[in-house]
């Protein structure tokens, strides 16, 4: 794994409208916040599921658990989000899921007698900047958070590189975008695709920085203001620095 | 082969003419074909930087070196003209911003350059890496190790010059014993150890020495006068280049 691989000046100067500050913005029951929220909740599945395995359920258990999860969030929708202060869809993530845990049979009572009457609230304190032990729970949904930024990134990458013709290149150099070439396995690749070695440790170079900016506009979709996403970006690099536990 | 010349680097305004810059923009009007050599050579002669701003992105030393080359072949083919890169502010900087625009082209448009201009490899990736490694602390942000690996190539420069005329003046060993000590003070004892070996009196070892580091700062100056094109500008760098030394 690279030592800064992340590491990019801030470039985004306008912050547009992001799907978490729609889902934060809107009025309960907006059909847009509905189905931003909607999407959200599935990319950012995996995390979830990373916690809850890592919390204790065997395997079944923990997929049963992080489906009735959804479920229950998005049956609160906006009454789960009313607070605007907290900003970031990560932290929301983790303290509704935490929540979630604590009062299962709360949420199981609320929804015998008539549902989404419960509102989920985010007072829990959440240690924002500190490491996490990758063997726990938070420290297993951090790591799964920055995976999924990273390959929806780089999906999009992969779009790109189609768009324009240069699948071929992607696909090529796609192994380097995090790791580093080993020199004989990139002097093999230059000779398969007719290029130079020196050209080709150029466009691995350019494809990381688009990489990079690309990781920024995921992240910045999950947070509503422009000056939490350097804090959401040292929670990445931290969490993909750790070695998995 | 560079002779061995005295300090062009007069302190006064006045005393300013005969930089690098001013030497190969006349020179060009005469006889452009020596002027790019100057010119290339001068480029080049800041690969060490380069090298490493790139390793601080991330890059293996193979990658590192591969990428530098080709910054130096890009910039090298478009021709720029000395009045180019002076519209572009001092060298150091010219270099710089240079190397920034060229990393952040779009990759799809990474493509061979038409004509990739020759030039001499000058330096192997285990001396770089080894300077590296030796210079540049880890937690420096790029342009931070940019300029400190400036600084050092400048400084490099000075130190192959002074070495260059004590061989020509058959000074030789006393370049080579006392060049531990041109920027760190003789502990109690050394002065005397030193004087023994070069058998000479402490006395005149002091003044050797003194004589050697004053040399050495008119060096450095003259290898930076060689990137700047006022008397300004080289107080300017001067101050950016000890800054990035950590030189009071």
């Amino acid at each position: 794994m690279l030592s800064k691989p992340f590491q990019v000046p801030p470039t985004m100067s306008r912050f547009r409208t992001t799907r978490w500050s729609l889902v934060i913005g809107a009025r309960s029951g907006s059909l847009k916040a509905n189905r931003a929220l909607d999407e959200l909740c599935r990319v950012y599945r995996p995390p979830v599921l990373a916690f809850l395995r890592r919390h204790g359920p065997a395997e079944g258990d923990a997929e049963d658990l992080t489906q009735a999860f959804f479920e229950q969030l998005l049956r609160l929708r906006t009454h789960a989000v009313a607070d605007p202060g907290r900003g970031r869809f990560r932290v929301f993530l983790l303290v509704a899921l935490k929540r979630f845990l604590s009062n299962q049979n709360a949420f199981a009572h609320a929804a015998k007698r008539g549902g989404g009457s419960a509102t989920l609230s985010l007072d829990d304190e959440v240690q924002v900047g500190q490491p996490t032990d990758p063997a726990t729970p938070e420290g297993a949904f951090e790591r799964a958070w920055a995976t999924v930024i990273v390959q929806q990134a780089a999906h999009q990458l992969q779009r790109e590189a189609s768009a324009a013709g240069k699948l071929e290149l992607f696909e090529a150099l796609r192994p380097f975008l995090l790791e580093s070439p080993d020199p004989e396995e990139y002097a093999r690749i230059a000779e398969r695709l007719a290029m130079r070695r020196n050209t080709l440790a150029v466009a691995i170079h350019r494809l990381r920085q688009r990489l990079r900016e690309l990781v920024r506009e995921e992240m910045a979709d999950t947070v509503t203001e422009a000056d939490q996403l350097e804090g959401e970006m040292s929670t990445l690099q931290r969490a993909l620095a750790t070695p998995s536990g | 082969m560079v002779p061995a010349e005295p300090a062009a680097t007069p302190a006064t305004n006045e005393g300013f003419a005969a930089t690098r810059w001013t030497l190969v923009a006349a020179a060009g009007a005469q006889d452009p074909a020596s002027a790019r050599r100057a010119l290339i050579e001068l480029c080049l002669r800041y690969w060490f930087p380069v090298y490493s701003y790139i390793r601080g992105c991330g890059h293996t030393q193979e990658v590192a070196q591969d990428i530098t080359r080709s910054y130096f072949e890009d910039l090298l083919q478009r021709k720029l003209s000395l009045d180019d890169m002076r519209a572009r502010g001092r060298f150091r900087e010219f270099i710089l911003n240079e190397l920034t625009r060229f990393l952040a082209r779009d990759w799809r448009k990474t493509g061979e350059q038409a004509a990739v201009p020759e030039f001499d490899h000058p330096h192997d990736v285990e001396q770089l890496e080894h300077r590296h490694q030796r210079g540049v602390a880890a937690d420096l942000s790029l342009e931070q190790s940019y300029q400190r690996s400036y600084a050092l190539e400048v400084l490099g420069g000075a130190l192959a010059r002074l070495r260059r005329e004590a061989d020509q003046a058959g000074h030789l060993a006393m370049f080579e014993a006392m060049e531990p000590f041109l920027s760190v003070d003789p502990a109690p004892g050394q002065f005397e150890e030193l004087a023994r070996q070069l058998k000479i009196r402490p006395l005149a070892t002091v003044v050797a020495l003194k004589r050697l580091r004053q040399r050495f700062r008119e060096l450095a100056d003259a290898e930076l006068a060689e990137t700047v094109a006022s008397a300004a500008d080289l107080e300017a760098e001067r101050k950016v280049l000890a800054s990035a030394l950590g030189v009071p």
